[in-house]
């Protein structure tokens, strides 16, 4: 009891000032400290700076929450892993076979010297990455462009030319009716062997398209890598088109090429 | 079906896990002083949640375990060569790129301080020492902390207090 009573030292208060001056301190104990503020100038002054330094802190330290694109990047990715099962390797930010690679890719897209911060692109991506993942990426099995094409009429706000209805070298798998960005998008998928790639077509008003450095065949677009993805971005009369998938850079073009020379 | 289990579980807690988007992306700009990083930094944090979610015991304090994996993250992506600046011991670090934030004696001018002033001045403590600063700031206990930077409560104690006496010595002008 004694020594509980004993006035405390400097030595003992300083500690203690940062929970003292929040009354985080049990009642003895904060007695006992501001018993002895009571009787030292130079202790009351280090508590007032600790106030001083947590209002300070509090006010003027700049705060930096997460972007709604972020939150919505995240929210994104989350539905791949609900409907798991026939990906072996299903996790999160794991697009196709081969976990490793796409890994590497992960980690190419983190540690790039200059992300890339077109909207445009890293739209294409993380709506790519959706339709990898989701359980149903398409609503229309595809028949042929015949069969697709009338399927989205009624279902966006603007007439979707005519599409590429796939070769030897590229399937269409279908299509389905999506969102780019803040507008409506045709979402056509297309199968290389077992790469996917997603075209999305919208309406190209409102928006700045990236500087073009790729010719597919009489059109210029913007060929980008992005989080280990190809993306080509390029606009036709009213319409805008990306096109975003791990296929090599070669191919991205040639798929892109027979696109843009469909429409 | 156990996998499905899994899954399932383990994006439920991911989607719980958004709930501290906002902190935790403020902790990786606040480590990383970097827009394009601190975004690679909370994606890839949410990216391991999801991996190692089966790790996560049901219950325990999801907001720490985040945090960690970040904190982790941060260090294997950014510091490994510099791994110094997260050692125990002392909290500071001898940086050229954080100088002494200014005093100034006109109580006008020193309200006016600026916020990337005083970032700087948080700069000068080692990423730890750093990170306590913050979390503390944010009401957690010293334990939450502890579990986040995986040492002892009497540790953050200790880095706290020498960490804001540094801050205190370095912003004293301006908190008045």
């Amino acid at each position: 009891m004694a020594n509980e009573e004993r006035a405390m030292s400097c030595e003992e208060v300083r500690p203690l000032l940062r929970e003292a001056t929040r009354g985080a301190l049990d009642e003895q104990t904060r007695a006992r400290v501001y018993a002895h503020l009571a009787a030292c100038p130079a202790c009351r002054e280090v508590a007032d700076e600790e106030r001083a330094l947590d209002r300070l802190l509090e006010e003027r330290l700049p705060q930096h929450p997460a972007s709604l694109a972020l939150k919505r990047r995240l929210q994104a990715r989350l539905p791949a892993v609900v409907a798991p099962v026939r990906r072996p390797l299903g996790r999160w930010l794991v697009p196709l076979a081969g976990g490793l690679a796409a890994c590497a890719a992960l980690v190419v897209g983190l540690r790039r010297e200059h992300p890339s911060t077109d909207p445009l692109v890293a739209e294409a991506v993380s709506d790519h990455l959706r339709v990898v993942y989701r359980d149903r990426p398409i609503d229309i099995e595809s028949g042929g462009p015949h069969q697709v094409k009338p399927w989205f009429t009624g279902r966006l706000d603007f007439a979707l030319p005519a599409v590429f209805g796939g070769d030897d070298e590229f399937t269409l798998q279908g299509g389905s009716v999506g969102y780019y960005l803040d507008r409506k998008a045709a979402v056509l998928v297309y199968k290389r062997g077992l790469h996917t790639a997603s075209l999305f077509v919208f309406r190209a008003d409102g928006f700045t398209f990236p500087a073009t450095n790729q010719d597919l065949g009489g059109t210029s677009a913007a060929v980008r890598q992005e989080r280990g993805f190809r993306v080509a971005v390029w606009r036709q009369g009213q319409l805008g088109y990306a096109l975003a998938s791990d296929l090599n850079p070669d191919e991205i073009v040639r798929l892109g090429s027979r696109i843009a020379n469909s429409s | 079906m156990a996998r499905r289990d899994m899954d399932g579980s383990a994006a439920r807690l991911v989607r719980e896990a958004l709930a501290y988007a906002d902190g935790l992306h403020n902790l990786a700009r606040h480590l990383s002083q970097n827009a394009a990083q601190a975004e690679d930094l909370v994606q890839e944090t949410y990216a391991r949640a999801l991996g190692a979610a089966a790790q996560f015991t049901e219950g325990s304090n999801l907001r720490a375990w985040l945090y960690r994996i970040l904190r982790n993250t941060f260090i294997d992506l950014y510091r490994r060569e510099h791994r110094a600046r997260t050692d125990g011991g002392l909290d500071t670090v001898a940086d050229e790129n954080a100088p002494v934030v200014q005093g100034n004696a006109e109580p006008d001018q020193v309200r006016a301080v600026v916020g990337h002033e005083i970032e700087r001045a948080m700069m000068v403590l080692t990423d730890d020492a750093r990170m306590a600063v913050l979390l503390d700031l944010e009401g957690w206990t010293e334990s939450e902390i502890a579990e986040c930077l995986g040492c002892a409560t009497g540790t953050v104690k200790s880095r706290l207090f020498r960490a804001r006496a540094a801050l205190r010595e370095r912003l004293r002008d301006h908190g008045k």
